[in-house]
């Protein structure tokens, strides 16, 4: 044996590369490089442009760096207004898709006959593309031949309305129309929770006197917490990220109402041509979706006696 | 407390026959333990009382009322479960507490409660614990206050003991027997473990193959088995059974052998087969002769205050246990003596 070794021994340089302690992190080297270059480049040259002075309808700034562009985002009334924008979209889409999901959940968990379509049904909306939605809802929603309008004109006291076109209505239904394109993948993990809880655990809680509410809030609740605690997070990035459904069915308006962070970047790009203006707003998005999600993580409760997880 | 009624019990699973016209029924305070082969339909019976499986056909009462459309919440019943089903997210408290909680029991007394059945089981310490850092004993013990802690008229275990090891098996069983001496509740055991059934029992339950086998105190069941399968599922090491024919008079032909009855059972014509049970330590070796079956020896256990022989008779394997040391090597012709007074007939 140890003749053998001796004969295939490396030279000292080689060997400490790939018997010594670093060898793992070589080979993970390139992959990390890979990562850093494709997750990295981009986001350092958003930094850059945000630093520089690209806009179309004043080319000759261009290369010259300084902080002007936060200044003036700092000055922005727009800007902060479609911080709040977002932040209720964020809001909003959340708390329906959580809802909306949890519900499905629960109603499809125990279906015995069609269970496959009733959970085809539920995933359906998410295969539709955000574009396709915007359009589906546009035409639902629109105030003269809309089916929305139509179906509420059997139902006394509610009148119908210009959904897009009121300041009041234009926001949350576009977050109607968002949580019924995404609520599904919020859906499909509560689903999985929901079988994961053993079926004992409810025999146990109707035997110990827990009615259906009781047995929801005791045992359901407490072993799906951190799936919700995930599905909020992703929900929450998914929400302010979101923009197509904004930008064709309201476009930001009316009168700036619905201008989120997403449609005012892409206005200060593609209609002011101000591409350094955007990648500060944009800058602004990363910054403030990083802190909510932060700030959300601080409020869960650390993992201890309680937890599930 | 209260008294349970079985009526004419039957259950289906599709096209599968669970239980058959059951008829059980059990007196205020009673322990019964229903006993029986894996897939008799123990749990079912129990989880129908329970309220957890619907009744196909049939009715049970509880304290003479039908509770057939009860929910499990107003059948006042407490299970203790084979997997404990503790909450896994609760500390050991409030698992306890929970039964409580849920009927909205004002808080101090269910934390005076919930020390009174964890001081009685012995849980006081672990009361902060999740169950998830707990011993098997222990957690077996925090099902138990669980259901304890509620004062029902009936408790129900299903296999409360199957998880445990041996020696904490019997240390449970006794306290389980405690329990209920102290209680005076009705209680209502399933296993299929014998032994757990005689010493538990004011009275046995023999279910086979979705059908009540029999019904009576450990000694009945013990003394006169109704039949060869009850016969054979009570008591330890197992009766033995020889095919036989029914002779003239009072004898029982066996192999070869006449072997004397003590009274002629009744309904049993000449020449009919019949089956005859005898227990192993009611054979006795002795000197060849009349009445005596021959066989060879095939295999001595030792257990220390007796020795279990196998002995081959015919085409039947016999088991004897006997005090008396033994000199013979596995291969030697033995002959048995069977008292009649000891032998159990079933007709065939
Ligand atoms: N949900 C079900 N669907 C179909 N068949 C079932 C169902 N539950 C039980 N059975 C069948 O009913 C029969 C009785 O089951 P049960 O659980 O009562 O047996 P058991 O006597 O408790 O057995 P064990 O000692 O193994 O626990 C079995 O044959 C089982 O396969
Ligand atoms: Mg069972």
């Amino acid at each position: 044996m140890t003749s053998v070794k001796h004969a295939f021994r490396r030279s000292s340089a080689i060997s400490v590369l790939f018997d010594g302690p670093a060898f793992p992190f070589i080979m993970i080297l390139p992959a990390l490089l890979m990562l850093g270059f494709v997750i990295g480049l981009p986001m350092l040259e958003a930094v850059r442009l945000s630093f520089d002075s690209i806009a179309l309808r004043r080319p000759a700034a261009a290369g010259t760096y300084g902080v002007h562009n936060y200044l003036r985002l700092v000055a922005d009334p727009k800007a902060y207004a479609a911080l709040g924008f977002s932040a209720l979209y964020m809001v909003g889409t959340v708390i329906g898709s959580v809802g909306m999901a949890l519900t499905a959940a629960l109603l499809t968990r125990r279906v015995i006959w069609f269970s496959g379509l009733a959970r085809v049904a539920f995933l359906l909306p998410w295969t539709v593309p955000a574009v396709v939605t915007a359009l589906i809802w546009g035409v639902m929603y629109d105030g003269n031949f809309g089916v929305i309008n139509r179906l509420l004109d059997f139902v006394p006291f509610i009148d119908g309305q210009n959904w897009l076109i009121e300041r009041q209505t234009a926001l949350p239904a576009l977050i109607v129309a968002q949580v019924w394109n995404e609520f599904p993948v919020a859906y499909i993990f509560f689903l999985a929770g929901l079988k994961a809880i053993p079926d004992e655990l409810y025999e146990a809680a109707r035997i110990d006197r827990a009615n259906a509410f009781q047995q929801f809030r005791h045992i359901t609740l407490p072993h799906l917490r951190f799936i919700i605690a995930v599905i909020v997070i992703l929900l929450m990035i998914m929400g302010f990220k979101s923009f197509p459904i904004i930008f064709i069915l309201t476009g930001g308006g009316p009168a700036g109402a619905t201008e989120t962070l997403t449609v005012l970047t892409y206005n200060a790009a593609f209609r002011s041509l101000d591409f350094s203006y955007a990648a500060t707003l944009g800058i602004l998005a990363v910054l403030a979706s990083a802190m909510l999600v932060l700030g959300y993580l601080r409020l869960l409760p650390r993992t201890g006696h309680g937890d599930v997880m | 407390m209260a008294s349970v009624e079985f009526k004419s019990i039957t259950k289906r699973y599709d096209a599968l026959d669970v239980l058959n016209d059951v008829d059980i029924s059990i007196s205020d305070g009673e322990f019964v333990v229903f006993v029986g082969p894996s897939g008799c339909g123990k749990s079912t019976l129990l989880r129908m009382l329970a309220g957890l499986e619907p009744i196909t056909a049939g009715s049970i009462s509880i304290s003479s009322e039908v509770v057939n459309a009860l929910p499990p919440r107003d059948r006042d019943i407490a299970m203790v479960f084979q997997n404990y089903a503790l909450y896994p997210h609760m500390s050991v408290g409030h698992n306890i507490g929970f039964p409580l909680r849920m009927v909205g029991t004002p808080k101090p007394e269910i934390e005076r409660r919930v020390s009174e059945a964890a001081e009685m089981l012995g849980l006081t310490p672990y009361l902060a614990r999740l169950p998830r850092e707990l011993s098997g004993g222990q957690r077996q013990r925090v099902a138990m206050g669980r259901a304890v802690v509620r004062e029902p008229s009936v408790f129900l275990f299903d296999e409360p003991l199957s998880n445990l090891d041996a020696s904490l098996r019997v240390r449970m069983r006794g306290e389980i027997k405690r329990l209920h001496q102290r209680l005076g509740t009705t209680m209502i055991y399933v296993t299929h473990d014998q032994i757990e059934a005689m010493t538990l029992a004011d009275r046995i339950v023999v279910l086979r193959g979705g059908k009540v086998e029999q019904i009576g105190t450990p000694l009945e069941l013990y003394n006169s088995p109704a039949s060869p399968f009850v016969a054979q599922f009570i008591g330890s090491p197992a009766m033995n059974i020889f095919e036989g024919t029914m002779d003239d008079e009072c004898f029982v032909r066996i192999t070869e052998t006449r072997i004397a009855l003590g009274t002629r059972p009744s309904g049993i014509s000449s020449g009919a087969p019949l089956l005859v049970g005898i227990r192993p330590h009611d054979v006795a070796l002795g000197d060849p002769g009349r009445g005596t079956l021959s066989g060879e020896l095939q295999l001595v256990e030792e257990m220390g205050n007796a020795r279990l022989l196998t002995i081959q008779v015919g085409g039947t394997s016999v088991q004897i246990e006997t005090q008396h040391q033994i000199a013979l090597l596995p291969g030697a012709t033995v002959h048995l003596t069977m008292p009649p007074e000891k032998l159990h007939i079933f007709p065939k």
